[in-house]
């Protein structure tokens, strides 16, 4: 997925963040935080988890973090998203709660500022100057894991940060209620993943029927995949975690063999002849 | 309008710009904020003008079929909104955006707490708020602009 001209102001202001605060930023935001103005006060709040109140045209401001959270990295994320939502400079008026009630989420049905705000989030938690040491194996969970691990961040938002920056065929996908919510891919991905009712061919799908599946699978690449262009018999490995704490299951999707039909070009160019990049080739250009 | 005559205008337009950039080296962009709020300006509507006029030269120069001078253009990067960074070089970018993020870290400051105080929210909601967390966020909202007209600059961790 190409990054929209929007997200590139996130993805620059968290560049120009990360130079002002340091690429280690995200291990002490709270002291950021208060070097921007901002009071972060944890409250016993059941129907949000973040908030963000400024005084429009000064840097004073108050982030509310609710006190129950499921894991760290999930409160980590949520402080710095708001702390996008209070930087970002194109996010100096915004008004308008947020409508959709998914952290750390990158569905299409969020809106603008809430992407801008997440992709901020997992450009300081996660500076892609540190994990691209991690971006040489295939995208497994192991290294999800390891990710998560070592930049105490949620398994989810170091599943798409992953993905984000590898040049593997990667994909991760959130399920939720059997359905597939969201997805996000890498570059060379270059293929759409079926949102809706999940396969039962899936593992993500077996999770939802409570049973145990093995963590990773071959599995038809059409229980994930549009079947247009695609070979008959193609498989992909899938990874699947239950995040139960959250009622998701995590994907990540891996191609590792040619999946796709060649296209009439791809045809018509046939193998290619070495011959051909030399001196004595047989077709010359303009002949 | 001479050659001579345009040129030492671009000049001071350029060397204005510099001036309202957040590129200056002995000026930061906060302070010069400051210094523009206390002569009774608005650096953002004023550097808006100026950047709307060098727009508007370097338009009537690329008419006349001229290139336009570089630093007609760096003074058009400098002094562009931040919103439409993502159009001017990286280096400038990082720079304005750097330089705003300074600006915040400064705090606020006596001459920026405004008189009608304005409190903006943005939240991440599991459901519709329910009433007491509505109570809570007002409550909030009351002591931040307490804060604000006490002239704290806040920071603390409170939990």
């Amino acid at each position: 997925m190409v990054a929209t001209k929007r997200s590139n102001l996130a993805v620059l202001t968290a560049e120009a963040f990360l130079d002002e605060f340091g690429l280690d930023c995200g291990g002490h935001l709270p002291d950021v935080a208060a070097r921007l103005g901002l009071t972060i006060k944890e409250v016993e709040a059941a129907t949000f988890e973040g908030a963000l109140l400024r005084i429009v045209g000064t840097p004073l401001g108050t982030i509310a973090l609710q006190r129950n959270f499921a894991e760290p990295g999930r409160k980590r994320f949520t402080l710095a998203h708001e702390i996008g939502h209070y930087v970002l400079p194109n996010q100096q008026e915004t008004l308008s709660p947020c409508r959709v009630s998914t952290i750390e989420s990158w569905s299409t049905s969020l809106s603008p500022a809430e992407i801008d705000a997440n992709t901020f989030a997992a450009e300081i938690l996660l500076p892609r100057a540190l994990v691209n040491a991690d971006l040489n194996m295939p995208p497994t969970l192991d290294v999800v894991r390891r990710l998560a691990q070592r930049f105490g961040t949620s398994l989810t938002a170091a599943a798409v940060r992953l993905v984000e920056l590898t040049s593997f065929r990667a994909a991760v996908v959130v399920s939720r209620g059997g359905r597939a919510a969201w997805y996000r891919s890498s570059r060379e991905f270059s293929r759409a993943v079926r949102t809706g009712p999940l396969d039962p061919r899936t593992l993500a799908y077996d999770h939802f029927r409570d049973a145990t599946p093995a963590e990773t699978a071959h599995v038809p690449a059409e229980a994930w995949l549009y079947e247009t262009n695609l070979i008959p018999g193609a498989l992909l490995w899938e990874h699947s975690l239950p995040l139960r704490s959250y009622g998701v299951v995590l994907s990540v999707l891996e191609i590792r063999e040619r999946v796709d039909v060649r296209t009439d070009d791809e045809e018509e160019e046939g193998e290619l002849d070495p011959e051909e990049f030399t001196l004595r080739r047989k077709r010359w250009p303009g002949r | 309008m001479a050659r001579k005559q345009l040129e030492r205008l671009l000049s001071e337009v350029a060397a204005l710009a510099d001036r309202l950039s957040d590129m200056d080296d002995t000026l930061t962009g906060a302070e010069l904020d400051e210094m523009l709020k206390v002569a009774g300006s608005d650096p953002a509507a004023l550097r808006k003008r100026l950047h709307e006029g060098i727009q508007a030269i370097a338009l009537r120069i690329r008419q006349a079929g001229r290139p336009v001078p570089q630093y007609l253009l760096e003074g058009s990067e400098a002094t562009a909104p931040l919103e439409s960074v993502t159009s001017v070089s990286h280096k400038t970018a990082l720079e304005k955006l750097r330089g705003w993020l300074r600006g915040l870290a400064s705090g606020p400051s006596v001459l920026s707490t405004p008189e009608g105080m304005r409190v903006i929210r943005a939240y991440r909601k599991t459901q519709d708020l329910s009433g007491e967390d509505a109570r809570l966020l007002d409550e909030l909202e009351a002591q931040l602009k307490s804060r604000s007209t006490e002239g704290q600059s806040g920071g603390d961790q409170e939990e």
